[in-house]
């Protein structure tokens, strides 16, 4: 890099942290630290949403995916989010909203039982500090390949490859330690200007290089056969096992599981929502994101596409797109798109390393130190422990970054992760909200036989080629139809223990099924006090 | 069932979600305790908006 492409991306991280550590000052309580104050705003809220999601994985995991699979790569950004997130606006944060809860496994346990919230806490928690490894792991292949780090400094690949992870790790947790989700929010806000500005200049340039559109297209379909549904958002069945993406999995497992139970269920996207200062800002923050989202495969899924038109051949996928700014961007433009890969990076950490801190206080340590010490902890202490999880998830996620490297794509990896719990996790949020026959027992059995299924037909799959003919269909990563099948398998699990478990009191469902919306204060009070008794 | 039948299911999907959106309650979606409230503070508005960009998109890449 030039002399000026350091200079602005010095000043944007010096920018981000000045930034961040002014909102120290705003932090008194646990609702601050953790859910901003409760005094966030729609546009806040949107561009925090859009910038949570689309980390450094997507800028680089999206492109990877467009890159072996094509344009189906963006199913993830438009079937696979935009009609949850408007269902997720209307249905679901409302309720979360009005129950005036911390967490989804709040809800959860609410709803079922407290052992659910648990064992959802601990997924998520597990999740979140896997998640950190693969953003890491993100970061260190991007640094190593647009900079060329080890030849540059002089020293081995794996010393720059753990050097850059070390850099990522204390920036980030400078200004999340210090101001929470307000000073992350407030983060991301300038995160995806700048991912914006660096997006667009990447696809002019890119574009440019491969003759707009029609070239890019004519460049495709010249690489043969394995390039054949490269332009086709929904893939035919036929279209090989090689292919991830076949239209069925993109409903089945996309459109109807993954991505609700995403935008439904994700502690770090409706984290954002229970920040907003009332309902209307809540949901209006949710539909902004919903907006944007639109325009992102513009910034991760087109550079793939470019990449493979200019780069034909490359054997790590990964590098498509620190390739395209290596050999594609002038001098400054260079320094700006590094600083929106920088942007998307540090937002997705700091939202992952939030919400796991959020998840593991309020679901796992809030309700163990009331069991044992008989009362809720302070404020201050909240507020120190909060800090200090921060830190122990960042340095959990150095821990998984060393398996993030066995997958084909970092965006596999993530999506692999998510199947294995976010099909029950749907299940229950679904049953427990539509429905006043499911049980307290079965939350506890639904998620239990989900995950576990989902387990097998990750892990086990190739030792029962009966499980891989009939629910995988030979697929090399059929993490779709995982998610598909484990939610069905949770689904039934959930229907036979309700059928064979006492029915829940009417009253006990009060403010936690849809048509008993919580908005009496009296509702307010049962809801506050059967959290407290459950624990 | 592929060619045309994907495209048919994605695109019926969306107009039915539109209708969904288009039927809610008005005060559920504009800002609480406002006498004026902006046509563009419907939230109705932002989602058929955001749900007609995807219908745009699928009718002509899927």
């Amino acid at each position: 890099m030039n002399p000026l492409d350091w200079i602005i991306l010095a000043v944007y991280l010096g920018g981000i942290l000045w930034l961040g550590t002014r909102f120290a000052k705003y932090v008194s309580t646990g609702q601050d630290f953790l859910l901003a104050g409760r005094t966030l705003s729609w546009w806040a809220i949107g561009m925090g949403i859009v910038v949570a999601d689309i980390g450094a994985y997507d800028l680089m995991g999206l492109s990877a995916g467009a890159y072996t699979y094509g344009i189906s790569q963006a199913n993830f950004d438009w079937i696979g989010c935009v009609p949850a997130m408007v269902a997720a606006a209307f249905v679901f944060i409302p309720y979360y909203h009005r129950a005036g809860i911390y967490t989804v496994p709040e809800y959860l346990g609410l709803r079922f039982h407290p052992l659910v919230r648990s064992m959802v806490s601990l997924l998520w928690v597990l999740f979140a500090a896997c998640t950190l490894g693969i953003f890491f792991h993100a970061t260190a292949v991007f640094l190593n390949t647009c900079f060329q780090l080890p030849q540059v400094l002089g020293v081995s690949p794996e010393t720059t490859y753990w050097g850059s992870i070390l850099v990522t790790i204390l920036v980030v947790a400078v200004y999340t330690v210090a101001g929470g989700l307000a000073a992350i929010t407030m983060n991301d806000v300038v995160h995806l200007v700048v991912m914006f500005v660096g997006g667009v200049t990447v696809l002019v340039l890119g574009l440019a290089l491969v003759g707009g559109p029609a070239g890019m297209a004519e460049k495709i379909h010249a690489q043969g056969e394995a390039c054949r549904y490269h332009l086709r958002l929904l893939v035919p069945t036929d279209a090989g096992p090689g292919h991830a993406f076949p239209w069925p999995a993109t409903l089945l497992g996309l459109a109807l599981v993954l991505s609700p139970a995403y935008w439904i269920g994700n502690q770090a996207i409706v984290q954002k929502c229970l920040g907003a200062k009332d309902l209307w800002n809540a949901r209006g923050g949710m539909l902004w994101a919903a907006l944007l989202k639109t325009a992102i495969p513009i910034m991760g899924v087109i550079p793939g596409l470019i990449a493979l038109a200019a780069f034909p051949g490359l054997e790590d996928s990964n590098q498509a797109y620190p390739l395209l700014i290596r050999d594609l961007l002038p001098v400054g433009a260079k320094g700006l798109v590094v600083a929106a890969f920088f942007a998307a990076l540090l937002s997705s950490v700091e939202a992952y390393a939030s919400s796991g801190t959020t998840l593991f206080l309020k679901d796992l340590a809030e309700p163990a130190w009331r069991k044992f010490k008989g009362a809720s902890p302070s404020e201050k202490s909240m507020v120190l422990w909060g800090r200090i999880l921060t830190v122990l998830f960042l340095l959990a996620g150095l821990l998984y970054a060393t398996q993030a490297r066995r997958f084909k794509t970092i965006y596999d990896n993530m999506q692999t992760l998510f199947s294995l719990f976010q099909g029950p996790t749907l299940a229950l949020l679904l049953a427990g909200m539509f429905t006043k026959r499911a049980t307290r027992a079965a939350g506890i059995w639904g998620l239990a036989v989900g995950v576990t299924f989902a387990g097998i037909l990750t892990w086990a799959r190739k030792d029962f080629p009966l499980l891989e003919r009939l629910f995988t269909y030979g697929l090399e990563d059929p993490y779709l139809y995982v998610a598909w099948w484990s939610f069905a398998a949770a689904a039934l699990a959930i229907l036979l223990a309700s059928l064979f478990t006492e029915k829940p009191d009417p009253e006990s469902l009060r403010g936690l099924v849809y048509g008993l919306l919580p908005k009496e204060e009296k509702t307010q009070e049962l809801l506050r006090s059967r959290l407290e008794g459950d624990e | 069932m592929s060619g045309w039948a994907p495209k048919f299911l994605v695109l019926g999907g969306y107009v039915l979600l539109a209708l969904w959106v288009l039927f809610r309650p008005r005060e559920e979606c504009l800002p609480p305790g406002k006498k004026k409230t902006l046509f563009l503070e419907d939230l109705r508005l932002w989602a058929l908006a955001a749900l007609a960009a995807q219908v745009l998109i699928y009718g002509f890449l899927g």
